[in-house]
């Protein structure tokens, strides 16, 4: 998290390693997404940070700001950082009939379902999702391992078209 | 005894008596009370021996009142339920509070599988287990129980009319309620058996120290019986009437006789693993049907499995370093369906030699065409990776601890070279290979496991990549398959072989698209 913050605040497209190569970004407007649901976190947090601060004070130990300012900082690094990075770690592809989702830095899985193999689809769209016109793609696998590949992120329309072509390829399995 | 479930001669079912509402068996009332009373006795001496000094008389009273309520409640829950043999379906109402009909249409059905246990063979019933495709766990239609005859005339019933709908597609349904239809019904052609040598070899092998298990769990749940002290080894001494006699003994003694507790240990643990085995494997017959494997075994639970070749979804052969020596495999299939409760795979060969274990794949349409040395090994990456970051740990902890507490915990690092050696030995084990249209996926050294994967059963793939493995350029393959507990994973093996191994996985997916878009 400390090393290379400055690229990080460019919005470059997915990092250009040999994996990550041919990915698509996310719909931009995921990051606000991401912040938001980072914020929701977070609040729980300040709240707790308020509440033991007017504590302490109130039993004349230290005195205001102590806790709830730094608190308040890290809070504001989060937002302004995290997001974008978050944003930035996702990837996808549709092409040559699989569905390709990559996600995370840490840990970075990249994941390949073929069309063929999509059990069914799931388009949702969360509430601070929909404020901002995006919608999540979920295909379900008959794998147990992967059953549910999540993208989320997408443009409503995109997601829509998306989904609109994998159906095509959806047939009963041959037995 | 052990055919129990042996083959009928053909029997004859007329349609019209299948269409009847009818319940289990009364005896299955009996059944269920009959698993309860353990509880309640036990529940009943926590009540004696742990309640109030002023309920004490009246335990009686209120065990008579529990009985009488669970005898009713069981008889009102088997009143409730019912089946029927519909033309279509079968229909499964049941419900004591809530009323639930459930309708399983036989083509969804892929087949029946009855189990018995110890209490139900001692007065014929069986329980019938319906296997539809949902991959749930297996009870998604199980009637608990039925008498024998009435077990195997469902199974017959259900396949005749999994039969009728299927020709009824065909030829517009011209058999349906048309009188008297016979079951054909040929015995099938044994793949493998077990003789009680072969089980007993298997037993062997089993080394198992469940017993201790058993008894730890019994005396924890009849913990309230006990002294608090009871587990204090000088009181353990005194209660057994040893403690004078251990204080006499002198240090040679002393030894000799951990030595022999040693010994112990191993032949209970033998004779644990014996009983075991030839209590689930006893009689065990594999044969094969017109669309896959039939299994029977048992010795006081008697099960009856049937496998659908087109459900399997790959193959496991597992062995260990100790059975593999000897020659002997265990092999398993992964199919929707879970085996039992307790195992996800079916084993279909739990003892074979290398042979008798090709002989039955060749049923399937898996191949086993690879050894060790043709198999592909992995980065050692994998080996010395994790050692770095979980060797210092110890290594700190017990330094600190040796110097505070006491020398002798630095012994404890005498233990500390096994850990690399383990490691290494799981690394060595780990091989993969891809042959033909099918991955090979070795793993494991104590527990060596062989995964058989045909392609055309990938369900999706994923490379995965931790900040470590990126840095020095490996990455993991983790490919889905369906009716397997976790991923087949190839760990630890070069990007570029990781995404051209990819590329081969997905080949029969995405093959045979409309035009070359390549």
């Amino acid at each position: 998290m400390s090393a290379g913050l400055a690229e990080d605040l460019v919005f470059a497209p997915p990092s250009a390693d040999v994996l990550s190569a041919g990915l698509h970004p996310l719909d931009r407007r995921y990051v606000n997404v991401i912040r938001i649901m980072t914020a929701l976190v977070l609040l729980p947090v300040m709240i707790a940070a308020t509440v033991s601060e007017f504590a302490l004070v109130a039993e004349g130990v230290g005195e205001h700001g102590m806790i709830i300012a730094p608190a308040l900082a890290l809070c504001a690094f989060i937002l302004v950082f995290l997001p974008q990075r978050k944003w930035k770690r996702w990837g996808y592809a549709d092409s040559d009939e699989q569905l390709r989702v990559a996600r995370g830095w840490m840990f970075r899985t990249d994941t390949i379902v073929p069309f063929k193999r999509i059990q069914h689809i799931d388009l949702g769209e969360g509430p601070i999702e929909r404020l901002f016109g995006l919608a999540s793609l979920t295909v379900h696998t008959a794998g147990t391992h992967n059953s549910i590949v999540t993208l989320p992120g997408l443009a409503r329309d995109r997601a829509e078209a998306m989904r609109d072509t994998m159906r095509l390829h959806i047939r009963r399995e041959a037995e | 005894m052990s055919d129990a479930f042996s083959a009928d001669p053909p029997i004859v079912l007329s349609a019209t008596d299948t269409a009847s509402e009818r319940r289990l068996h009364p005896l299955t009332l009996m059944l269920n009370l009959v698993r309860q009373v353990p509880q309640a006795i036990l529940g009943l001496i926590a009540l004696r021996l742990s309640g109030p000094d002023e309920l004490r008389p009246w335990v009686g009273l209120f065990a008579l009142l529990a009985l009488l309520a669970m005898v009713g409640f069981e008889f009102y829950r088997w009143w409730r339920f019912s089946y029927r043999l519909d033309p279509e379906e079968l229909r499964i109402a049941s419900g004591v509070l809530s009323r639930n009909v459930r309708s399983i249409p036989y083509e969804r059905i892929q087949d029946v599988n009855l189990e018995q246990g110890p209490l139900a063979r001692l007065v014929g019933l069986a329980k019938v287990r319906l296997e539809t495709g949902s991959s749930g766990s297996g009870d998604e239609g199980a009637l608990d129980s039925v008498d024998l005859a009435e077990a195997e005339r469902l199974r017959d019933v259900i396949r005749l009319r999994k039969a009728q709908q299927a020709d009824g597609a065909r030829s517009g349904e011209s058999e349906a309620g048309t009188g008297a239809v016979a079951v054909p019904q040929t015995d099938a052609p044994l793949l493998f058996g077990m003789d009680m040598k072969r089980i007993l070899i298997a037993g062997f092998f089993n080394f198992s120290l469940v017993f201790f298990a058993v008894v730890g769990a019994v005396v924890n749940n009849l913990d309230f019986l006990m002294p608090d002290d009871f587990w204090n080894p000088r009181r353990l001494l005194d209660f057994l009437g040893l403690d004078d006699l251990f204080a006499a003994l002198d240090l040679a003694a002393r030894i000799a006789s951990v030595i022999a507790a040693l010994i112990g240990l191993v032949v209970v643990g033998l004779v644990g693993g014996i009983i075991r085995t030839v209590l689930r494997e006893y009689g065990f017959r594999l044969e094969r049907t017109e669309t896959g494997f039939r299994r029977r075994r048992g010795l006081l639970t008697l099960t009856d499995v049937v496998m659908p070749l087109h459900r399997i979804q790959a193959a496991v052969i597992a062995t260990g370093p100790i059975r593999r020596r000897f020659g002997w495999y265990e092999l398993k299939v992964q199919s929707l369906a879970s085996d039992s409760e307790k195992e996800s795979d079916h084993s279909i060969a739990p003892f074979a030699t290398a042979d008798e274990l090709r002989h039955v794949l060749g049923e399937t349409r898996i191949a086993w065409d690879t050894d060790y040395p043709s198999m592909r090994g992995v980065d050692p990456a994998m080996w010395w990776v994790p050692l770095v970051f979980a060797l210092p740990v110890p290594i700190l902890g017990l330094g600190i601890s040796a110097y505070f507490a006491s020398p002798w915990i630095a012994l404890a690092y005498l233990a500390l070279p096994l850990v690399p050696l383990f490691s290494w030995l799981y690394w060595r084990a780990h091989r993969y290979a891809l042959l033909g249209d099918q991955l090979y996926v070795r793993t494991g050294f104590w527990n060596q496991t062989l995964t058989l994967l045909p392609l055309r059963r990938v369900q999706s793939v994923d490379i995965k990549q931790s900040f470590v493995s990126r840095f020095i350029g490996l990455a993991d393959v983790a490919i889905g398959v369906a009716g397997r507990s976790g991923a087949v994973t190839i760990q630890a093996i070069p990007l570029g072989d990781a995404i051209a191994l990819r590329e081969e996985l997905l080949g029969p997916a995405v093959r045979n698209r409309p035009s070359g878009t390549s």
